[in-house]
């Protein structure tokens, strides 16, 4: 069902979004790490749709069930508006799942690769990390 | 099945809606005089628009098209991230012409270069430790100025207004402006105070245009990697737009200090209709820099 269900629904998204890739304005390995993948859910505190990169703050609970707050990376506005994304996309209180890398050193930081939004929707953060050769 | 559809429309649908506002966020503006197929489709490989002078007009936004900025998951990414429901599969790679210069990328402007750029030791050196650095002190990741070849290989778009006498290029990416003279001045002479963008000036040559640049930083990186750039480089750009959809910049970087020999990389671009650039002001939240880690 749902490998039926995204190939449609890529389909769509290619007829009204730019092929324009997304990039940070940092190398992505500057503050990031592919070897420390994260998964979480938890709750929006605060959006920051600014430059050079728009972020999201999420209440996660951790295994001895007190709030951490992430901090989590998008791609710039102009680049997630070019996807679909609005300002709007995300809001302070919806329940969110994030894809993504932490920091190298900063536990609680993060680059989102995708958000699963609070309606259920999967998309695609901007994250550098799929645009990076490795060096 | 019926089920699978239904749910897909739906969530098309709910996609849509998800995208339209994007579309709304300034009112698209429809780009004039672009030449038509006969179904009325923009017929990208129609004629060059041309100036009242009779020289081709660069005029427009631009983005890459090449394939010098790879889609696919980096090797060790897990499968499962690789695509998403507003990441829709990428274009095929336009066909290789074996005769262009090399492929320029945004991230290496050498990494389609037989034995790589040919860099003084010194140079190479430095590469190296910025690649040991994770690039943490590349300009653009600190909100300053990218260098000429992130500018052109970089994948938000550019704007190019052109008049007889002058060029100027608007850059999305970190808001780069770039003037181009046309008017006939020479490239100054005078120990000039140097520039990241350095002085350029213009020339026609048959249909291409050629753009000539000195006075630039001794401590510029050229792409993401840190090749370098010198206060003794000089940069050429061949600038021809082969139709109405299509331009090739051919780039010749001729920097004794850091290079042993000149040598020449390609850039593709191709015209974006019915829009414009989107405002990029860097240092608004500027937030990464304290957290980079090499």
């Amino acid at each position: 069902m749902k490998g039926r269900l995204l190939p449609a629904v890529a389909a769509g998204f290619g007829l009204v979004l730019s092929q324009g890739a997304a990039l940070a304005h940092h190398s992505f390995s500057a503050e990031f790490d592919r070897d420390l993948p994260v998964e979480v859910t938890g709750t929006v505190t605060k959006v920051e749709w600014l430059n050079p990169h728009a972020r999201f703050y999420v209440n996660v609970e951790d295994e001895k069930g007190e709030l951490v707050n992430w901090d989590f990376e998008l791609a710039s506005p102009n680049s997630l508006m070019r996807r679909g994304w609005t300002r709007n996309s995300l809001k302070v209180g919806d329940t969110v799942t994030v894809t993504g890398y932490r920091a190298r050193n900063h536990p609680a930081v993060g680059n989102a690769s995708t958000v699963v939004l609070a309606d259920g929707r999967k998309v695609f953060a901007g994250s550098s990390a799929e645009n990076e050769p490795s060096q | 099945m019926k089920t699978c559809l239904i749910t897909a429309a739906a969530a098309a649908v709910l996609l849509a809606t998800f995208s339209a506002p994007s579309l709304a966020q300034w009112p698209p503006y429809p780009t004039p005089n672009v030449p038509r197929t006969a179904d009325g489709k923009p017929d990208l490989e129609g004629p060059v628009p041309r100036t009242a002078d009779g020289h081709p007009d660069l005029s427009g936004i631009w983005e890459i098209y090449n394939d010098s900025i790879s889609r696919s998951p980096p090797p060790g990414f897990p499968a499962d991230r690789g695509q998403a429901d507003n990441l829709p599969p990428p274009p095929p790679p336009p066909p290789a012409d074996p005769n262009a210069p090399p492929a320029a990328t945004f991230f290496d402007i050498g990494a389609n270069i037989e034995g790589g750029l040919p860099f003084r030791p010194w140079a190479k050196e430095l590469v190296e430790q910025r690649k040991a650095d994770n690039q943490k002190d590349n300009p653009d990741a600190h909100c300053l100025p990218m260098g000429y070849m992130q500018l052109h290989g970089h994948p938000q778009p550019r704007k190019i207004v052109q008049t007889p006498d002058l060029i100027v290029i608007m850059y999305e990416g970190n808001s780069g402006l770039r003037q181009i003279f046309l008017d006939g001045r020479p490239l100054p002479d005078n120990d000039p105070q140097p520039w990241w963008y350095g002085y350029s000036v213009g020339h026609w040559d048959g249909d291409t245009l050629v753009v000539e640049s000195i006075g630039f930083r001794d401590d510029g990186w050229l792409d993401v990697f840190g090749s370098p750039l010198t206060d003794q480089g000089k940069i050429t750009e061949r600038f021809t737009r082969v139709d109405y959809g299509h331009m090739q910049i051919d780039v010749t970087i001729d920097d004794p200090k850091a290079y042993t020999k000149p040598f020449t990389v390609r850039v593709k671009h191709r015209v974006m209709l019915d829009t414009n650039l989107i405002e990029f002001i860097c240092n608004e939240n500027e937030k990464s820099s304290h957290l980079y880690d090499p």
